[in-house]
This record gives C-alpha cells, structure tokens and sequence, in this order.
C-alpha cells in the first residue's frame, strides 16, 4: 500500500517536472516566436533619488496619434524620473507643436513641472540640441545643477530648486568645452512665441 | 365550481441507472488521467511564467514599472484546474461526449459577447491570462496569439478527461438526461434566469460592461451545471466547488481568517456560484414542473396568480412610464377582461387538457420574473 501511494508520488513529480521543463521550452519558443515594438533606451541615470531614462518609443498613444501634426521621424522622445519607491514624473513630445523656450537654432527646452499642490518643487526638462553640442546643463540660482551628453541631440535633465520655481538656466557647450547657448526658463510659466515642435525645433 | 380531472399516474424519472460495469474507469485509465492532469497542469504553468515574464519585461521597458502580475498567475492557474476539473466531472458521471463544452463555452463564448475577462479584448479567452501579450504598447493584445493560446490551453485542460473517456466503458450517464419537452423547458427557464441576472448587475449596478460581457464568464458555469445536473438530495457542491477555483485570491483569504465577506468579495464570488446553482437546478425543476403538472388545482390557482401578477406589475411599469403594453387583447379589452379571459381559459384546460396547463404556467413564470429583474432595476 505505501509502496504503491510512493511509487504514485514518485511518478506524479516525475510528471510534473517534465510537464514544467516541456512548457517552459514552448513558452521559450513562443516569445522567441513574437516581435514586440519596443522603446530604444538611449539612457538612464542616477540623479539624487531619481533615476533619469530617455526613450526613444516607435508609437504615440492612439489619442495622441490622431492629433499629431508634427513629424516624428525615428520615433518619439520620452523622458521619465522614477523614485524606487513607484513615484514618477515623465515628460514626452506628443507629436504636437508646443511653446518651447529656445535659443536660436542651438537649444530647445521644455520644462514638466512637478511638485506638492500648488507648489512646484522641480522639473525634468526636456532637451533638443544642435548636433555639435555634447554636453548640456541646467542650473538653478542656487547652485542645484544635472547635467549629461545629448544623446542624437535628446537630453533630459531633472532640476530640484531649494527654493522651488526659480529660474533655471539651461546652457549647451561644444566639443571644445565652450558655452554656446543659454536659455533662461521659469519653472511653471508659458514661454512667449509660436508654439513649435519638439522634434524639428532646430 | 368543482374541477374534475383525471388521475394521472407519477412518472419514475431519475431513477437509479443500474451500472452494467462494475469498474466504469479502470485503475489503468484513472492513473492515466490523473499522470496526464499532473503533466498538463506543469506544462501550462511552464507557459504561463513564460509569457508572464515576457510581458513584466515588456511592462519594465515601456512603462519604467513592473505591474504585480501574481493576481493574473494564480487566476490564470485557478481557470485552467477548474475547467480541467469540470471535464473530468462530467466524464466522470458519463458524458463521454460533450465534456468538451464548458472549456469551448470558456474560450469561445467571449468572441461573441465580449471580453469579460479581464485581460482579454473582444475575441478569444485562453483559459490563461499571460496569452494577453501587447506587441505594440498601445494595441490590444495580439490575436494570432489569442487563437494559439485557445488552442494550447484547451488542448491541455481537455487531455485528461478525453483519456478518460477514450479509456473507460460505455455506461448510461449517472446525472439527469434531458429527454423530454418539460425538461428543455426547465433548462430554458434556468437560462432565462442567468440572462436576466446579468442584465441587473450590467445595467442596475452601472457596470461598465455590456448585459452580453457579464453574462460571457458565467455561461461556461452554466454549462458545466446544466450537463452534471445534480441527482436528489440537489445539491451540487462540486459545480460550485469549481465556479470557485478561479476566485481562489479572493476566497482564500476569508477561509484562513473566517468573517462576513465585503461587497466587492461578495461581487467576485457569488455571480460564479449563482451561475453554478442555476445551471445544476434544471432536474429540480423538472421534478417540481412535474410533481406541480399532476396536480390541475394547483396549476389553475398558479396560471391566475401570475397572471394577476402580471397585469398588476405591468400597470405600474405604464403608470410609471416605463412600459407600455404589447398585449393586444390586453390593450384592447382592458386588464380586467385579461384577468377574466385567462381565468375562463385556465379552467377549461383543466377540464380538457390538465396537463398542457404547465405550459402557460411556465410562459407566465418567465414574465413574471421579466418583471421582477425590472423591479430590481427600479431607482
């Protein structure tokens, strides 16, 4: 009678290990088999407690789709800043044209503001530069500053002023180390001039 | 006025079926089954982590956050073992054949009603939720994928109890077999019951979903209740053991720590129950139809009693501007004439016909439950 219940049990694990080695190769196979869109990852980085990613998505969320009038060539840039703790602020070209504060030909900025309420205590600036700028700033009159290397001309930069919305400066440097733009931008306040886009502002 | 009717003798029904087998399963077939269920079980599992994986992968690079798919994992298991489960039921108690239905009623019904599973878009249900792979972030899950995962799980869950069937001797069912027009008749009744059940809690409840979408996860319930019936004493503890399964999340933790269900667990777990309850009810109401068909005085007195019902609800629906009436003879005669003309009527045909009185009795049954969902449906 035990025999018979061990030699059941033996061969019901028998069974169901090779039942659970058999459909993970199926499983293996069938993810192998599809094709997801996904975004490319053009960077992630530690800023303070937040980690900073740009992504570069092949699609506009279908209700942003039908209101796009703006070209997006290789894909549409999305930035986000996420708190190990789920939190996030994210920050994307909607493929719409929008008031950007910009600096000629050689930067284009466009702040996300978030905060507590009413009260704004950062952004995460997106960042279009010209393709000789290799690196790109934002700085606040305190002395907060993020910085990194554009990345096909994408950057996105988060700013945490002490005192909140002040003004936040964004400058772009060349190979040479030399500052070639500067572009003051007032957290929480609509730039003046033609809304533009994104992805063509320079 | 005196009715005089003749006697009619009680028909034996359900009467115990004399088993020609000793063995109806041999020891070979059951083992064989139970190795299969273990096997199939493992290898639906295996596929599920690997599209779940893939998705929370998916989900990591799209969205920068994993969703918490264990809820998915464990309802997606609790289908596949309730409807493989339910197939070794039925053939269990004899239907070699059609054991396939609750597993196709599953899978195929929400292309056709809707998507009330979840996960799922309109289409195909696999009885496993990783199937619901979004290729592109926005699109729906892709549908080639949904036919594979049709196929797959149902292949998987109906594999036991097809080596069952296959394995075991020819017996006459052991549950009720619908054979004549009385029993269709309760069946429909019960059906009747579902839909309008599912119409309240759609349209009373300001459900997002469609009457067809809450209706489409009950149906395979039904079914499975319809087919195992239930034999006297009624009581079908496995059909709602398994209804069960699938709310394993939710009914696990009110069995570690017994106390009163809250709303939304009593939304989760009785619409399955109510569904079970109602498609095993069939052979208990043939019984009752039955026992109340030998019984003329009785079918009178309830004909008139609904009908009254029916004229007295259906005044209050026009009076409130909620209906109007659709009966010609009632529109033109007036109700008190109806009353009067269904009561002449009822008394003749237990004078001439008794038995054929069941049939507006049921007729007017299923009004009066019409009026009583419309009555739950009321502000």
């Amino acid at each position: 009678m035990w025999l018979r219940l061990a030699r059941v049990a033996v061969f019901s694990v028998a069974t169901a290990v090779g039942g659970l080695a058999l459909g993970d190769a199926a499983g293996g196979a069938l993810r192998a088999s599809v094709q997801p869109e996904l975004p490319t990852a053009f960077f992630s980085r530690p800023v303070s407690d937040f980690t900073v990613e740009g992504l570069l998505f092949p699609s506009l969320h279908p209700a942003a789709a039908s209101r796009a009038t703006c070209p997006g060539t290789d894909g549409w840039f999305r930035a986000r800043a996420t708190v190990s703790n789920g939190w996030m602020v994210q920050a994307a070209d909607d493929g719409q044209p929008a008031p950007l504060w910009q600096d000629r030909d050689v930067l284009a900025v466009a702040p996300t503001a978030f905060g507590e309420g009413a009260r704004i205590t950062g952004a995460l600036i997106l960042v279009r530069a010209a393709p000789y700028v290799v690196h790109v700033r934002a700085a606040s009159r305190d002395g907060v500053v993020d910085s990194m290397t554009p990345t096909d001309g994408w950057a996105a930069l988060l700013v945490q002023p002490h005192k909140g919305d002040e003004p936040v400066v964004v400058e772009a440097f060349d190979g040479d180390g030399r500052q070639v733009s500067s572009v003051p931008v007032r957290l929480g306040e609509r730039p003046s001039g033609t809304p533009r886009c994104l992805s063509e502002a320079l | 006025m005196t009715v005089t009717v003749p006697a009619v003798a009680a028909p034996q029904r359900y009467a115990p079926v004399a088993d020609p087998s000793p063995s109806y399963a041999p020891t070979g077939a059951r083992r064989a089954a139970w190795y299969t269920l273990v096997g199939a079980t493992a290898a639906f599992v295996g596929i599920q982590h690997a599209l779940f994986g893939l998705q929370r992968e998916l989900e990591a690079a799209r969205l920068g956050a994993t969703l918490d798919g264990r809820w998915w994992e464990t309802a997606s298991l609790g289908r596949f073992l309730a409807f493989s489960l339910a197939a070794l039921l039925l053939v269990g108690v004899g239907r070699r054949r059609v054991f396939v239905l609750p597993v196709l009623a599953a899978v195929l019904v929400p292309a056709i009603a809707g998507p009330g599973s979840g996960l799922f878009p309109p289409g195909p249900s696999p009885l496993g939720f990783g199937w619901a792979i979004r290729l592109d972030e926005f699109a729906m899950p892709h549908t080639g994928l949904l036919w594979t995962g049709v196929v797959v799980d149902s292949t998987l869950a109906l594999a036991p109890a097809a080596l069952l069937a296959w394995r075991s001797h020819v017996r006459p069912p052991r549950t009720a077999k619908p054979s004549t027009a009385l029993d269709f008749s309760a069946m429909a009744l019960c059906g009747l019951l579902l839909v309008l059940y599912a119409h309240v809690r759609a349209v009373g409840e300001y459900s997002p979903l469609s009457t067809a979408e809450v209706l489409a996860p009950l149906v395979p319930i039904f079914v499975l209740g319809l087919l195992a019936g239930a034999r006297p004493p009624w009581w079908p503890w496995a059909v709602v053991a398994l209804a069960l399964l699938p709310a394993g999340e939710t009914l696990v933790p009110l069995i570690q720590h017994p106390r009163l269900p809250e709303p939304w667990e009593i939304d989760v777990l009785w619409p399955p129950i109510a569904a079970g309850l109602l498609g095993s009810a069939w052979p208990f109401a043939t019984r009752l139809l039955s026992s109340v068909q030998r019984k003329p005085v009785t079918l009178v007195v309830a004909v008139n009693m609904l009908n009254i019902a029916d004229a007295v609800l259906t005044m209050t629906a026009i009076n409130a501007n909620e209906a109007v009436e659709a009966n010609p003879v009632a529109s033109t005669l007036g109700m008190p004439a109806k009353i009067v003309l269904v009561a002449v009527a009822s008394i003749w045909l237990a004078r001439r016909y008794p038995q054929a009185l069941i049939w507006p009795m049921l007729g007017l049954t299923a009004v009066f439950s019409w009026h009583v969902a419309g009555l739950a449906l009321r502000p």
